[in-house]
Order: C-alpha cells, then structure tokens, then sequence
C-alpha cells in the first residue's frame, strides 16, 4: 500500500527531498533576495528604479517592432486565426553568471554524451542492456526503438548533433533536467533573435557587463555538420532540410539555413540515385552529404517509414545506412528522450563515463507500476502528469492549476492507458522579473541550452555549446507552464564573462 | 552629355555609394563595441570606424573633449557619422550632395529617380543627433540603407545611355576605394590568417569585416562553411560572384569606362589604367596583402590616377584655346 511518504523508485539520489515535498513551495527568485540584489542583476536593478512603466512600454512595443519587421513568427496548430503569430518577447534579460553557466553547460554537455554513448550502443552491442543497467524491454519493445538504425555506423558516433536539454531551476544551485530534446528541438533561432534584439534595445547594458556572444552558433552548427559527413568526403555539401513553410518551425528553417549559407531543401527537391542523395538544381543534380533534417523520422523516406508521406525523400534511408548522407538528428533517437528512459539517464551517465551527474532528474512516477498509480491518483492535484511519448506541453495536467473536472477526466485517460503516463512533484519553477501589464513581476522560467555534438578526425566526438540558451517563461502569474504553444514567452538569457580571455571564450569543445 | 553635368552625376554616385558604405561600417562598429572584449578597450571599434568612414582628426577637432564614457563615444562618433553637417562625409552630407547633385542633371533623370532622391534627403535631414538616438541607431540606419537602394534601384531603370555609365563609373569608384581602405586597414591589423577558434575575438574581427563590406551573407553563401580569413581575404579581393569586392568594383569601373570613351579609338587613358587594375588585382596574393598594406595602398593611389585620368578625358577637359576659336571664325 502507499502512504503518503511515498517516494518514487528512480528518484534520483542527488535529489533533496525538501525541494520536491511541498505543494506550492516559495519560488527561487534569481534576481535576488531579502538581502538584496544578486551581483548579476545589479545594473538591471539600478536601471530599473529609474526607469518608467512607459518606458518599457515603449521598450516593449520597440521590441514587437523589430520582431514584426524581421518576420519571427511561429504556428499555432489547432488555431485557426492565422497562421502565423509573433512568440512574445519580455524585454527584461534573464542573467546567469559565469559559475551558474559552467555548472549547467557541464551538465547538460555530460547528459548528451552519455546520450549519445547510449543510442551507438543500444543500436550495437547493447552493452548497458546486457548490464542490466536499463531494462531491455524498456529499450528493446519500444515503439520508438527504430529497428532500422540497428547496426549502422555513424561518423563519430554521434546521434543527437542537436540536442536542446530543457533544465529548470529550485534554488542557488539545484538545477534538474526535465527533459532532453534529441528528436528536432527548435527555437534556438529565438535565442539569437532575441539578443540581437536586446542589443539594439539596450546598448548600455553590454557595455557595462560583459555579456557572451552567442551569434556564431549557426557556424559552431555548421561546424559540426560538416565534422559528421561520411568518411572520404573532404568539402561536403550541407542542407538544411524543412517539411515546408506551413510547418510552425518553418522561420527557423529558413533563418538557419541562411545563416550558414547552405540550401533549404524540401523532400521533393530530393532524389535517390546510384546509391547517393542528391538535389535538383538549375545547374543538375548536386550530391548531399549532410542533411540537416527538421522532418520527422515517421516522414523522412515513405519506403522505409509512413508510405502516406509526401515530405520525405524514397530510398534515403537506405543510402543513410550505407554510411553515403548522414543525417542530423540521427533517426530513431526518440528512444532516448522518451520520458521512459529519461529516468535512467543518471545511471547512463555513470555506466558510459564513469561521472556522477551534475545535473539531477526529477523524481519520476511510472503510472504504469501500481504503486506508483495509486498514488499519483490519489495526488493529482500536487502533481504534474505527463504522456510518456508526448511533448511541447500537450496533453499535461499541472495539478495545482487543474479544476476537480479536469482531474477527473484526467483520471480516466490514466486508468485506460496507465503505461502512457508519468508523473511529476510540482515544481517550484524559479523566476526572473518580468515586465507584465502590472509592472515588473516575477514569473516562473525555464532554460533550454542547446547542445552541438561533431567529432574530430582521430580525436573522436566532442560536444560545444555556445554561452547563452533559450529562457522560456510564462507570464501568467503562477502559471508553471512556458511552452509557445501554451502562451509562454522568451526572454533573452545573458551569460556574463568572467574575465576578458579573447581567446578560450566562445565555443567550448569538451 | 555636358561634362560639368557628368562630373555632377558622377558625384551623385559616389556620395550614394558613399553613405551605404558608412551605414555598413557603423553596423560593424555597434557589433564590436558591444562585445565583451570591447571593455578592455572600448575606443578602438569606434576609431576603426572612424578611420574607415570619416576623418579621426576632424572628429577630434569636433568633440570639444574625449567624451568619458564608452556609451558617450559611442552616441558622439555615431552622430559624427550619421547627422553630423560639418563632417563632409558623414550620411546627412553625402545625401545632401547626393540631392544637390542630382538637382543639377534633375532634367536627364527619371521622374521616379528624382522623386526618390529628394525624398530621401527630405527623410534624412530632418534627422538630428537626439533624433537618431530616439529612433534607434539600428532602425535608422536600415532606413538610410533603405533608401538608398530605393535610388539605386530607380538608377537600374534608367536607359543604357551616357548618364547610367556615368552614375555606374561613381559608384565604382567610390566602391574601389572603400573596399581598398577596408582591406588595407583590416589585412595590416590581422596577426595571422589561421582560422580563429569560432565564438573567439579573433573569429569577430574577420565577421566584422565582412559586415562592414557587405559581404557576410555573400561569403556563406559562396562558402557554404565556416570563417577562413584566407577566404574572407579571397573573397573581399576578388570573388566572382560578388559585386562588391574590391575586383568586381574594378570590372565594373572598367565597363563603365568603356562606354564612356567609346568615341576616343582606344586612347582614353583612364581606361588604359582601369584595365591594368582589373588585370594586376586578378593575381594579387592574400597572403602578401596581409604581409603588408602596399599592394593595396599602391592600388588606392593608382585608383585616384585613373579618376584624374576620367577628369581630364570626360569631366573637366581642358578648354579649347580661345586663340585658336577667334582663329576659326576669322
């Protein structure tokens, strides 16, 4: 039977009971406390005891400008208004300072590797199976275990090229990851946006802190794309790789694929011959090597996968297990980001690097162990529950914010497919101040860096993140909730600089 | 066509080219200042800037005092450069020349050219250095950039007849020239041309130079890869596909010419001079260009030789003899 001491079983030992335990615990405000102001945010504090609400106001509204100007806009699927709407932009930046960054950057850099360690092997030798590390059945049965990568070889071993860890904050220095994106994490167009953005708004403030650049991120991506074409290939032919321009990423193609000065291909302008991958151009057919491919891996080649797709490319599949186009992200990465195996992440990174973790996960109930079930149904109003394969914030219940109705229908979708979900202790989402119709408010945050893994020719795979990362937020107040899709917004997320070193900044390679 | 009037045109041309390049520098400029290692030395992003785009000494002569502040330089040089009347070749002055100019040859011009000439100067003159910091420095600057190419694409329109080679020998020049000074002053500040480890100052630098050129997206398209300064050097110097390198100025120097002395049975020196340049650029070496500056002064000099050249042949040729004339209608 459960009690209410319950606690569930892959909760990570690193994690402090006291942070998950309550219901709706006092948030960690990282601009500062009763003491006063944290070091980072001092010029922004200053600032803002003389600035005015209609100067933001105006901030604000110049903000929108640029964003309309520019044409940064995402869909909304479901939303028949229009298709195309501005993400909201809070002008107040969020700051982490050097040691907060080097912690998280590490962490989050620690989990991808043994990510990546963890796809190569379960579609090889399927060591940590065979350990008993992660239970095979987890891994092996599935639906996103993708039987067609089992024994092919990728440049460098690398799976994830791009991974976007989502990771949230409880306190000084107690960070967790909720989840990490190794399928196609988008909105890291965002993160450079927004900054570019926030340099035309606030010029003064750069100059005052010394505040890391995270414009080459497009060249760190293509970098690494490059470093992962197929052996032999000395200058290889990149392309960014879209289902259209109706899809809600659709800007982001486009402004990528024009930052590294490569081509954006859609499926039909791809062809399958003599064994290569290739695009029709005015000039001929032009080979690929390196395909980075915003389509998902159900759609990306109608012979291998869904034959009712018209985004993919016939027979690509089958050159990519050749070893003679790579693509980024990997396919059938979706097993390792499954909320399933997200819970043992921790052990993967102690079974493939011998490291204890840096980052924790959040304890994790499996509704499909009837322990674990009881007692999540008996707490739903604490708790956040989640579809294992779902994401982007659909299909949640965050408990605190649910009405008895909304449990109880709820509830029934757990007791039909109990396997389906997980849950979650609510918790209590840091907050960064915020400029709200109210003033300046603090609202809850969340953080997704963006995780670039290539390799080098004989030094093997090696894994950069450029200082600076997507800061989601919600600005509803109390809302714990920062998805796009879900009314969140952005803010831009400045990573101050120790010290002036002009020549280690930057790109980091581990 | 009068000469004085295609002297006029071509300074219209050279003025328009002029404020575009100026916008681009200080669009580089902002960027640099802004970035980190800019706190060790926050001046030097700005006298770049000003050694590239106006004239350090006049802007020292203009600021009663070194103003303290990185933000107060920063707000002091970008006026100097945008609004400031009493620096010749800051925006407002070029723009004011272009319209001035164009007022000139305003018969032989388009409708639509005029309309967008003179509407641009009624746009930019009512700018002011609080204005500019009101507007927003980014939003002004598209603006003029705007603008100018709104003139240069009623330029495109005009008929293939004397004053379009005219206005395409201006921009020429004036892009010869910038693009020489930009790779003289960027090649002799750069300690080597080893790639820089990408996110580094190092890397910035050569971004930078790109931006001020005009050429970052021309270089990743043309590249498809990441920053070789052996390449930016390429590219900047002679890229075939680029119209603004320092070579595609030059080949379009030479078409211009090539129209412009068509009646002169191949004697016209300036062309002489216009195709040495075009031919000697064709095979200059980006690693002796970093080695030092001389090629590439050597070519500012011989540029200025060939527009005196185009001064004497079509723009202020010496004026027939009086004596001889009173001989004639004798």
């Amino acid at each position: 039977m459960t009690t209410k001491t319950h606690t569930p079983a892959a909760a990570s030992p690193a994690a402090p009971a006291r942070a998950v335990s309550t219901v709706r615990p006092r948030a960690y405000n990282e601009m500062g406390d009763a003491a006063g102001t944290f070091a980072p945010y001092e010029p922004l504090s200053e600032w803002l005891t003389t600035a005015s609400s209609d100067h933001l106001e105006a901030k604000r509204r110049a903000a929108e400008g640029i964003f309309k100007r520019r044409g940064i806009t995402f869909n909304v699927y479901g939303d028949a208004s229009g298709t195309e709407r501005l993400i909201p932009f809070d002008v107040m930046p969020r700051i982490l300072s050097a040691a907060e960054w080097k912690t998280v950057s590490a962490g989050c850099c620690q989990r991808v590797r043994a990510l990546n360690r963890f796809l190569d092997d379960i579609y090889h030798g399927q060591e940590i199976l065979k350990a008993g590390v992660v239970p095979a059945d987890e891994v092996l049965s599935n639906p996103l275990y993708n039987q067609a990568m089992v024994g092919v070889d990728l440049p460098h071993g690398v799976h994830a090229h791009i991974a976007g860890v989502d990771v949230v904050r409880v306190g000084p220095e107690q960070w967790y990851v909720l989840e990490d994106n190794l399928r196609t994490p988008s909105g890291v167009s965002y993160m450079l946006e927004n900054r570019a953005a926030m340099r035309q708004l606030f010029p003064d403030f750069f100059r005052r802190q010394q505040i890391a650049p995270v414009d080459h991120y497009p060249e760190a991506l293509l970098s690494n794309l490059r470093a992962c074409a197929p052996a032999g290939v000395s200058d290889p032919t990149v392309v960014v790789m879209t289902p259209g321009a109706a899809n809600s990423a659709y800007f982001e193609h486009a402004f990528l694929a024009k930052r590294m000065g490569v081509e954006l291909v859609e499926g039909q302008d791809l062809f399958v011959d003599d064994g290569y991958v290739w695009m029709n151009t005015t000039a001929g057919a032009r080979r690929i090597d390196v395909i980075y491919r915003r389509v998902d891996d159900d759609f990306i080649d109608p012979l291998a996968f869904n034959p009712d797709s018209c985004l993919g490319v016939p027979g690509i599949m089958e050159v990519y297990r050749a070893g003679r186009v790579n693509l980024a992200n990997a396919v059938g990465n979706g097993v390792a980001d499954d909320k399933a195996i997200y819970l043992y992440v921790p052990d993967m990174i102690r079974f493939y690097l011998g490291e204890e973790p840096i980052l924790s996960n959040v304890p994790t109930y499996r509704l499909r162990k009837a322990d674990d079930r009881a007692y999540v149904l008996e707490h739903l109003a604490e708790l956040v529950v989640k579809e294992v394969h779902g994401s982007g914030g659909y299909g949640m219940l965050v408990g605190p914010a649910s009405t008895v109705a909304e449990r109880e229908a709820y509830k029934q979708r757990i007791l039909a497919d109990p396997e389906d979900f997980i849950a979650q202790p609510t918790l209590a989402l840091s907050t960064c101040p915020t400029f709200v119709a109210q003033g300046i408010a603090p609202r809850h945050v969340d953080l997704r860096p963006y995780v670039l893994s290539g390799g080098v020719a004989g030094k093997g795979p090696c894994c950069t993140l450029v200082p600076g990362a997507l800061t989601r937020v919600a600005l509803k107040e109390g809302s714990l909730v920062v998805n796009s899709s879900q009314g969140g917004g952005t803010k831009d997320t400045w990573v101050l600089e120790e010290a002036a070193s002009p020549e280690t900044e930057g790109a980091r390679a581990c | 066509m009068l000469s004085r009037l295609a002297a006029n045109a071509s300074w219209l041309a050279r003025y328009l080219e002029r404020a575009e390049n100026t916008a681009r520098v200080l669009t580089a400029a902002m960027g640099s200042a802004l970035a980190p290692e800019a706190t060790a030395d926050p001046a030097r992003a700005w006298r770049t800037a000003l050694a590239l785009a106006g004239d350090p000494e006049l802007f020292a002569g203009a600021v009663a005092a070194t103003p303290a502040g990185a933000a107060e330089r920063a707000i002091a040089v970008i006026a100097h450069l945008v609004c400031d009347r009493d620096n010749p070749s800051s925006m407002i002055s070029s723009l004011g020349a272009v319209r001035e100019n164009g007022r000139t040859v305003r018969h032989a011009l388009t409708a639509e050219l005029w309309d967008a000439i003179s509407s641009t100067w009624l746009d930019i003159n009512a700018l002011d250095a609080d204005a500019v910091q009101r507007r927003g420095v980014d939003e002004v600057l598209a603006r003029i950039r705007q603008h100018c190419q709104w003139i240069r694409g009623a330029i495109s329109d005009l008929n293939r007849d004397e004053i379009f080679h005219v206005l395409a020998y201006g921009q020429a020049v004036e892009r010869a020239d910038f693009m020489a000074r930009l790779l003289a002053a960027s090649l002799a500040g750069a300690a080597s041309l080893e790639r820089p480890a990408i996110g580094t100052a190092r890397h910035r630098d050569w971004v930078g130079m790109l931006v001020a050129a005009g050429c970052l997206e021309a270089y990743r398209r043309a590249y498809e890869d990441i920053i070789d300064p052996r390449r930016v050097a390429e590219l900047l110097v002679r890229h075939p596909a680029s119209p603004r390198t320092l070579a595609g100025a030059l080949a379009l120097l030479e078409s211009a010419l090539l129209q412009l002395t068509s009646n002169r049975g191949g004697t016209s020196q300036a062309l002489a001079g216009a195709r040495e340049l075009v031919s000697d650029v064709r095979v200059l070496d980006s690693a002796a260009l970093v080695a030092s500056a001389a090629p590439l002064l050597g070519i500012s000099t011989r540029l200025a030789a060939v527009c005196n050249a185009a001064n004497a042949e079509l723009f202020h040729p010496t004026p027939v003899q009086p004596a001889a004339q009173a001989q004639k209608t004798t």
